[in-house]
């Protein structure tokens, strides 16, 4: 029997509809996508700004409604309260209530979940992502590096299996990159499926086993480590010939 | 159920961390005190007109809490992007929309609490007694501001903006006081006018079936209150249903 993939894209599609004093403009976001993506497998989504990576990820969070097409996880219809249970998602600059410490975030974020927000098991992610000297400061403090690892944090805080990362590491310091990248293989190594979007094609390389090269919301390319590793440009080549092609 | 309490107690701590509480407390304070003053003025009606400006000013603090809050709960949420957060957890639409009006309310509801102590003590330290119904006219007040924010709620899920919402809600709760003579006013229209008008008259809020305050102060009766609970339960249940039904089909 086969595998159930992590996350399933049939034939996805979304159109924005914006209506403006009677007027109705059409943006197709995405174009009839279709991928899996295998349990256990680190998958990157590359493209230029408003080629569809986003409005992909938001469409397996059930944040967006597809126009046509369907997506599962782990063989849950998007969106449903099952397949939101499985998903951690960090959005691209995330935004916490200012007067709340982390830990007080992360205990909201996990009651949510219906996970366990023992103050040990908080500390303990705190830890794991760096967060431990701050857990006294609100989150108005923050910079915007430790403000993405408290994203990280809440997406990790009810153990799910799937990770949804939208530019993960977009805006940070080489040493906070250095450390989410040791984090995601780390992760990675203990069975979780990650699902990532970045510009950074350097960072793509060398965490992910295949990457999907998305143009004006359309799948142009399903490249896999191998493929990257055999071209002399690596990954980087590869992309830039797929967008201007 | 449990997400709308979980969400319903964040909405009640973060109202009480960005001290909006805080303010509110003691601009309630405050106004009280100037109640006293206005009373010193009054002469022979001074306990009675600071019963009436003190549990008045409380009203409007208390409208004003859950009003802004319900303008701006949704919204922020949504321009700040951290409802992301919560609507990729296992929490659906509805329950969001109910905790958020639910923490709203119970922040009202301590806020209201809280100055209506102050009045009594400001009351007793000028010798003066709040009255039988004092405890029932801040219920009522409640009752008016939980009505108002759920329109509210509504209101700024269709205008997408916080400020028109707040403008909306500051047009619906006036005319809320004056039903009574906006249905002698379109009994007397007929035609076009009737037409257009009675539909208004089934959205704006019957405010002044809520009004205990100024009943008691006239020694006119009052609406009992299984009515009174029920329009505002109602009013209230079909405001959140219609938010509910509207914000399951945005995307964020």
């Amino acid at each position: 029997m086969t595998e159930i993939p992590a996350i399933r894209l049939e034939n996805l599609a979304k159109t924005y509809r914006r209506s403006h004093l009677g007027r109705t403009t059409e943006t197709i976001a995405l174009d009839g996508l279709s991928l899996a993506v295998g349990r256990g497998e680190i998958f990157g989504l590359l493209g230029l700004n408003g080629a569809g990576k986003t409005t992909a990820m938001k469409l397996v969070l059930g944040l967006l409604f597809p126009t046509k097409g369907e997506a599962e996880v782990m063989g849950r219809k998007a969106g449903s309260n099952d397949a939101k249970r499985m998903i951690g998602y960090l959005p691209e600059l995330p935004y916490f209530y200012p007067y709340f410490t982390p830990a007080e975030s992360l205990e909201f974020y996990a009651a949510l979940s219906g996970a366990d927000s023992a103050a040990s098991r908080i500390s303990g992610i705190l830890e794991r992502v760096g967060l431990a000297p701050h857990a006294k400061k609100c989150a108005g403090e923050f910079s915007k590096g430790m403000l993405e690892r408290l994203g990280l944090a809440q997406a990790l805080v009810h153990d799910p299996q799937v990770l949804v990362l939208d530019e993960p590491v977009s805006g940070l310091d080489p040493l906070a990159v250095w450390d989410f990248r040791e984090l995601f293989l780390e992760l990675n190594r203990a069975g979780k499926t990650i699902f990532v979007s970045s510009h950074s094609i350097s960072e793509v390389e060398k965490i992910c086993s295949r990457v999907a090269i998305l143009k004006a919301g359309k799948l142009a390319a399903l490249v896999s480590q191998q493929e990257w590793k055999n071209s002399p440009g690596g990954l980087e080549e590869i992309f830039v010939r797929t967008v201007r092609g | 159920m449990r997400s709308a309490a979980i969400i319903a107690a964040q909405t009640l701590r973060e109202q009480w961390k960005n001290r909006f509480l805080q303010l509110l407390l003691i601009f309630g304070g405050a106004l009280v005190y100037a109640a006293l003053l206005l009373g010193a003025m009054a002469m022979e009606q001074e306990h009675r007109v600071l019963v009436n400006f003190g549990a008045g000013l409380i009203e409007l603090a208390g409208l004003a809490a859950v009003v802004v809050g319900a303008a701006y709960a949704v919204l922020r949420d949504m321009e700040n992007k951290t409802i992301y957060l919560i609507l990729s957890r296992p929490v659906s639409r509805g329950a969001y929309i109910a905790g958020k009006y639910a923490g709203l309310l119970l922040a009202a509801a301590a806020a209201m609490a809280c100055m209506a102590a102050m009045h009594i003590l400001l009351l007793k330290m000028r010798g003066a007694d709040a009255g039988a119904g004092y405890w029932a006219v801040i219920f009522s007040s409640w009752l008016k501001a939980a009505v108002a924010g759920a329109l509210t709620m509504l209101v700024s899920l269709i205008s997408t903006s916080s400020l028109s919402a707040l403008l909306m809600s500051c047009i619906f709760w006036t005319l809320g006081h004056f039903t009574g003579e906006l249905q002698y006013l379109s009994s007397r229209l007929a035609g076009p006018a009737a037409f257009a008008v009675k539909p208004i008259l089934w959205i704006i809020p019957d405010l002044s079936l809520l009004n205990l305050r100024d009943s008691l102060a006239a020694g006119a009766p009052h609406a009992p209150w299984s009515v009174m609970l029920g329009y505002s339960v109602l009013y209230a249940a079909v405001c959140l249903g219609l938010s509910c039904a509207l914000f399951s089909r945005k995307e964020f």
